[in-house]
C-alpha cells in the first residue's frame, strides 16, 4: 500500500495523461514518497527533484509530440478552459498540484496572452502534512490571533503550511473555531477535488477558489464576514488596497511571500507595502527546501526594523512611521 | 438528422465556449440526449477517452454518420479532431465556421429533398398518365 505523498506522485503523473507513461514509468516508490516536482524538458530525459536534488529518470527524451499530449492532458483535454492560467504561466490541477510551463509567448497589446510550443513543464506535487502548523500556531499566535506573513525559499512548504494553519484556525486551535476564508487563486491551497470529493480544507473553510487575490479578498470581507483570510504571495498595489478594506473590516490576514531570510524578507518591496497597511506585525521564517513546512524563526516588525541595511531602507521608513502612528495612540 | 444535430451542437458550443470556456467533453455530454451519435461520444467520454477520441470513434461506429456525404463527413471529423486544442477565441472561430457550413449543407440537403420530392410526383403523375393511355 502506497504512502500519502507517493499516491499524490501518481495523481500528478496520471494527470499528465498516457504520454507519460514511458518516461515516469520506472519511479520506484520511494522516490514516488519523496518527489517534490516531476520536470520535463523537450529533447531531454524526464526529471525529479528529491532532497539529494535532480535525479534523471530513464535515458528516452521527452519528444514534442509527448510535450503536446501532456500539456493538453494537463489541460484536461481543453486549452481554452485554462487559457488564463497558462497565459500566467502555469496549468492548476485537481489535487492541488501546478504545473509550471515555458514555450514561447504570445503578445496581444504588450499583454502575455498565451503561451505556444510549450518546452518544459515543471509538475509541483502538492503536500499535506497534518500537524506541520502546530509550532507555527504556538509561536505565532501564543498573544492571540494576528496578521502574519510567513516567508520561507521556493519549496519551504509555505503553501503546505497556509493549508494547516487554515484548517486549525477553523477547527479552534486557538481561543475558538474561526471563521476562515481561503483565497485561492491557483487552487494550490485547498487541495481541491484531492480523491474527487471536496477536502478537509473545503469542509472547514470558505475557499474561494481561481478569484484574482484583491478580488477575492473584498468579496470574502464584503460577503463572508471572515475572522481571519488567508493567501498566497500578495503584493501588488490593488492587494495591498484590498487588505486594508480587510483590515479596517476588522479581518486578520496570514499571507506568504518568497524569501529565503529575514534579510531578504526585509529587502522585499512588497513587504513595505504591506507593512504600510500597519496590518503585519509578526513574520515566520521557514527552514527551507529540506526541511518543507519547519520555522526557523518568528521575527516582530522590530526586529525586521533592526535588521536596518541600505536595501531595507523602504521597510525602515515604513516601520518607523507605523511604531510613531502606535505611540501615537497609546497601542 | 445527424446533420442538424451537428449544426445545434457548433452553435451551442460557440455560446458555452464564449460566456464559460465550458470543456468541449461537457458539452459533447450535454448533447447526448438529442441523437445517438452524441449518446455514443458521452459512452466513449465515460469510459476514458479522450473528447476527439470518443468523437472519431463514434463517426465510424454511428449508423446515422454513414449518411453524411463525403465533404460533411471531412468537416465534422476535422472540427471533432480539434476540439480543445485552441485557446477560445480560435475554438469558437473554428465552430461558428463549422456552424455556418453545417447550416449550408442542411440547407443544400434540404433542397436536394424537396427537388427529390417534386421529381417523384412528376415521374409518378407522367407513369400514371402513360399507364392510363396505355389501357385506353
Amino acid at each position: 500500500m502506497m504512502n500519502g505523498q507517493a499516491e499524490r506522485f501518481v495523481q500528478a503523473v496520471n494527470a499528465l495523461g498516457r504520454a507519460a507513461r514511458p518516461l515516469l514509468g520506472t519511479v520506484g516508490e520511494q522516490e514516488m514518497a519523496l518527489a517534490g516536482e516531476i520536470r520535463l524538458r523537450v529533447g531531454a530525459p524526464a526529471a525529479l527533484s528529491l532532497p539529494a536534488g535532480l535525479k534523471t529518470i530513464g535515458t528516452s527524451p521527452v519528444t514534442r509530440q509527448q510535450m503536446d499530449e501532456m500539456v493538453l492532458s494537463l489541460c484536461g483535454q481543453s486549452v481554452y478552459t485554462h487559457q488564463h492560467e497558462l497565459a500566467a504561466g502555469y496549468i492548476h490541477i485537481s489535487g492541488g498540484h501546478r504545473a509550471g510551463v515555458c514555450g514561447t509567448a504570445v503578445i496581444e497589446q504588450g499583454r502575455v496572452t498565451s503561451i505556444r510550443d510549450i518546452t518544459s513543464i515543471c509538475l509541483r506535487i502538492a503536500r499535506e502534512q497534518p500537524g506541520c502548523a502546530d509550532e507555527i500556531i504556538k509561536r505565532l499566535f501564543s498573544r492571540g490571533l494576528c496578521s502574519a506573513v510567513i516567508a520561507g525559499a521556493p519549496c519551504s512548504g509555505k503553501t503546505t503550511l497556509l493549508r494547516e494553519l487554515a484548517c486549525q484556525l477553523a477547527s479552534g486551535a486557538i481561543e475558538r473555531p474561526m471563521r476562515v476564508a481561503v483565497v485561492d487563486e491557483r487552487g494550490e491551497i485547498a487541495l481541491s477535488s484531492f480523491t474527487g470529493e471536496p477536502g478537509r480544507l473545503n469542509r472547514l473553510c470558505d475557499v474561494l477558489c481561481g478569484y484574482p487575490k484583491a478580488e477575492g479578498i473584498l468579496q470574502a470581507v464584503r460577503g463572508l464576514s471572515p475572522d481571519v483570510i488567508i493567501c498566497d504571495e500578495l503584493g501588488t498595489e490593488e492587494e495591498t488596497i484590498a487588505v486594508r478594506a480587510g483590515i479596517n473590516a476588522g479581518v486578520h490576514i496570514i499571507c506568504s511571500v518568497h524569501a529565503g531570510s529575514a534579510e531578504e524578507l526585509a529587502r522585499k518591496p512588497q513587504i513595505s507595502a504591506l507593512m504600510d497597511t500597519g496590518a503585519f506585525s509578526r513574520f515566520a521564517l521557514l527552514k527551507g527546501r529540506n526541511r518543507p513546512g519547519e520555522v526557523s524563526g518568528i521575527i516582530s516588525g522590530e526586529e525586521l526594523y533592526a535588521l536596518g541595511g541600505s536595501g531595507a531602507d523602504s521597510v525602515v521608513r515604513i516601520y518607523r512611521g507605523n511604531v510613531t502612528q502606535r505611540t501615537a495612540s497609546g497601542a | 438528422m445527424l446533420l442538424e444535430d451537428m449544426a445545434d451542437f457548433a452553435h451551442r458550443a460557440v455560446g458555452d465556449i464564449a460566456c464559460s470556456l465550458m470543456p468541449p467533453d461537457r458539452i459533447v455530454c450535454g448533447m447526448s440526449g438529442r441523437s445517438g451519435f452524441f449518446a455514443l461520444c458521452a459512452e466513449k467520454i465515460n469510459s476514458g477517452m479522450t473528447v476527439r477520441e470518443a468523437w472519431g470513434t463514434a463517426m465510424d461506429e454511428c449508423p446515422a454518420s454513414g449518411c453524411l456525404k463525403p465533404e460533411e463527413r471531412l468537416l465534422v471529423e476535422k472540427t471533432g479532431g480539434q476540439l480543445g486544442v485552441y485557446d477560445s477565441r480560435r475554438q469558437v472561430a473554428d465552430l461558428e465556421r463549422l456552424g455556418r457550413e453545417l447550416d449550408i449543407f442542411r440547407d443544400r440537403a434540404e433542397t436536394d429533398l424537396r427537388e427529390n420530392g417534386r421529381t417523384g410526383v412528376t415521374c409518378t403523375v407522367l407513369a400514371s398518365a402513360l399507364a392510363a393511355l396505355m389501357i385506353i
